[in-house]
């Protein structure tokens, strides 16, 4: 095989990982959702902690972005 | 077609080498990370003479950030007396990577300054070194408070759990067995102090560099319109991984020492 098509390969198979980033976002922001359906009061502390939880989440497709571009 | 598009460079990995100091080399983020140095301590002592009584508008922006930034850590902590230790450093950590991460987006011509056709400035944190040596130096502290909390025979018994292991076999086969997996798992918290270091840079470098990276390509396909869509989303993502960074900071400091007041 050659060396720039087995590159390509690599780099697909690297973006895999988004989707893991996708379920994790999606699972947590459906539960803050819930959390803040039972208790609205609460809406602004869980917000914010929804965001940072939203960001560790999102590092896994980064590191994939990363990834992409160092191959 | 050209209309829509602009080429631009895409971003380098490794820095641009703006001169040599001898063997020393100066990069183009290093002098970022002084001109930041530099912002931050005239901003020390320029708050520090206005103080008043009375704020004014400057005195009460900062005061906010102050209460935000205590509120943030309060929160991790949930002890009155943590939060004032860990107060400066976090507090030191936040400033910077915010500064590090958006001055190139509040100060828009600062990448235009050049020196033997290389840009003077870049942003620090879109270079790998700068946030794996923050990283690794708050993992290396976390160690150090550690070690100071709780001696340094009981830091690495914390890791190599042979103490754990004899008083599960004492107790019978059946909880022998689960010591052994519990040691095993002991062994395994040696590799999450690197897996540490690695995420916390990894995490903080990759956000910043996929954001110049995207900005080009953005520029590549439409550029009117979006980029300025794309730099909205980056100022939030600055301002986020820098308080990420400071959280996780604080968090594993705080479980570095955490059980120190359930044994006394």
């Amino acid at each position: 095989m050659e060396i720039e098509a087995a590159r390509l390969i690599a780099k697909s198979i690297a973006t895999i990982a988004m989707a893991g980033s996708g379920i994790g976002e999606g699972y947590l922001i459906g539960k803050a959702l819930e959390a803040i359906g039972r208790n609205p009061e609460m809406e602004g502390s869980i917000f914010s902690k929804m965001i940072i939880g939203v960001a560790l989440a999102e590092s896994t497709a980064i590191y994939a972005f990363v990834a992409f571009f160092i191959l | 077609m050209s209309l829509l598009s602009i080429a631009a460079e895409k971003p380098n990995i490794a820095p641009d080498i703006i001169f040599n100091i001898g063997n020393f080399v100066i990069s183009n983020t290093m002098t970022m990370v002084w001109l930041i140095t530099i912002l931050i301590i005239i901003l020390c002592i320029y708050t520090k003479n206005k103080l008043k009584l009375k704020p004014n508008k400057f005195q009460n922006t900062i005061e906010i950030l102050y209460e935000g930034m205590e509120n943030l850590i309060n929160q991790i902590t949930g002890n009155k007396k943590y939060t004032l230790v860990l107060y400066p450093l976090i507090a030191t950590l936040f400033i910077f990577i915010v500064l590090s991460n958006l001055l190139s987006t509040f100060i828009p011509f600062l990448t235009s300054f050049t020196y033997n056709n290389l840009p003077l400035f870049r942003t620090a944190t879109s270079d790998f070194n700068t946030p794996l040596i923050l990283a690794l130096t708050m993992i290396i502290y976390v160690q150090y408070i550690s070690i100071k909390q709780w001696g340094l025979l009981k830091h690495i018994g914390k890791y190599i759990q042979i103490k754990e292991l004899y008083k599960s076999f004492k107790d019978g086969i059946g909880s022998g067995f689960m010591g052994i997996i519990n040691f095993l798992i002991g062994l395994l918290d040696i590799v999450t102090e690197f897996a540490r270091v690695v995420s916390l840079s990894i995490r903080l470098f990759g956000n910043m560099f996929a954001g110049e990276m995207l900005a080009v390509i953005i520029l590549g396909f439409l550029a009117y319109g979006l980029p300025a869509v794309w730099m909205a989303m980056g100022l939030l993502v600055g301002l986020i991984q820098a308080i990420v960074f400071g959280s996780l900071t604080a968090a594993y400091y705080m479980l570095a020492i955490g059980n120190v007041e359930e044994n006394n």
